[in-house]
């Protein structure tokens, strides 16, 4: 018997070990062995004699593998080695659709339909605080009434733009008059809606980039705040704005230049029969 | 009255061996016999058992070092809890081997008394 086959005769035993640990075991093993021989060499020892007091030392390789093996108790770490992964990712997942984590977040029910189909319904209250508010120092607040119940004109779209690891939904906009709350002037408008989400379900999206944006009119003589209404959810922005625009304009902009994004994305308007 | 003696001497003698400087397994054989004057010449392939079941009890660690001559040896150091294991057991250890001497003493056909 010679070095590598003592050390396979150790190996043989071991029945619950993984790859790695069996590699580590094999090269502890033969270092060893090494050592115990070059100990031997420079004593004087010739190859074939150090080898063989080497063994010797060493004891039965049978017992030495049945007591490493009895070590390794069961294959509990076998297959925890191996699932840890997707334990972590099973476990995170949920973790982040919780609303245990943060009390305002919608659940995960509420997260994926709102990224299919979003639900504008209840925002407004928000919205009437934003117009209220200094909300952004960057752009006017929205101070008009919504369109989205009463719009005159009404264009679907799915528009996306991808900013960084987000993704822009633009989904509707639609055109009517609506009213200035401040001075009560009926005017002509074109109203985006749209979400923002992280391109990972359930990933934070950047609200910064996203949740502040400007949309304004085909001449730019119009310019209005659009961003996220809701201002609740850090992983779905659900995004509104209304700017006024004039009779016969075909398309508004949206625009961000913060944070080293800079976009600007043409909507087109529906008709609006005169 | 004292703890019991739960762990083996083999499992004791490493620990103590590893509380000076972290080693590697050859070197703990020859540190051992020479401490114990000869006394202690385990089967040298039965050791790693005893360092593989004191990490997976996290009483020592392990980690990879490269020696001058470039070989990687696997080193052991002992860790916190392998400290406090190591300091209990010794003084389980002290009592237990106190208690055998003071019996064996008294036995007059020995004359150790």
């Amino acid at each position: 018997m010679d070095r590598r086959q003592y050390t396979e005769q150790v190996l043989s035993s071991l029945r619950r070990v993984t790859y790695d640990e069996r590699e580590s075991i094999r090269q502890e093993l033969d270092g060893h062995m090494e050592d115990h021989m070059e100990a031997l060499r420079e004593l004087g020892f010739d190859e074939q004699l150090a080898e063989e007091r080497t063994l010797a030392a060493m004891g039965d390789p049978a017992e030495v593998g049945r007591e490493l093996n009895r070590q390794y108790t069961g294959w509990g770490w076998v297959i925890s080695g191996r699932i840890a992964k997707l334990a972590a990712v099973l476990l995170v997942v949920p973790l982040l659709c919780s609303p245990i984590l943060h009390d305002r977040w919608m659940g995960p029910a509420d997260y994926i339909k709102n990224r299919l189909d979003p639900d504008f319904s209840g925002t407004t209250r928000f919205l009437e605080y934003a117009a209220r508010s200094d909300f952004s120092p960057d752009a006017p607040a929205p101070d008009m009434t919504p369109l989205w119940d009463g719009a005159e004109s009404v264009l679907p779209l799915d528009i996306r733009l991808q900013v960084g690891n987000d993704e822009l939904r633009v989904f509707r906009v639609s055109v009517g008059e609506t009213e200035d709350w401040d001075t009560g002037r009926i005017f002509l408008a074109a109203e985006v809606l749209a979400v923002a989400y992280d391109q990972i379900p359930f990933g934070l999206v950047s609200s910064w980039v996203l949740g502040e944006m400007t949309l304004a009119s085909q001449d730019g003589g119009h310019t209005a705040w659009c961003g996220d209404l809701a201002g609740q959810d850090g992983r779905l922005l659900r995004i509104q704005g209304t700017v006024e625009i004039q009779p016969g304009d075909t398309y508004v902009t949206l625009s961000q230049d913060r944070f080293g994004q800079k976009f600007s994305l043409r909507i087109p308007l529906p008709e609006v029969a005169p | 009255m004292a703890k019991k003696q739960t762990m083996d001497h083999a499992q004791l003698l490493v620990l103590s061996l590893l509380a000076g400087e972290d080693m590697y397994g050859y070197q703990m054989i020859v540190e051992l016999s020479r401490r114990s004057d000869h006394t202690f010449e385990m089967k040298e392939g039965t050791l790693y058992p005893v360092l593989h079941g004191l990490e997976r009890e996290g009483l020592v660690e392990a980690y990879q070092q490269e020696a001058p001559t470039g070989r990687v040896r696997k080193y052991y150091h002992l860790t916190r809890r392998g400290a406090a294991a190591l300091k209990e057991e010794a003084q389980a250890w002290q009592t237990y081997s106190g208690a055998v001497n003071a019996v064996l003493r008294a036995c007059p056909a020995l004359g150790l008394a």
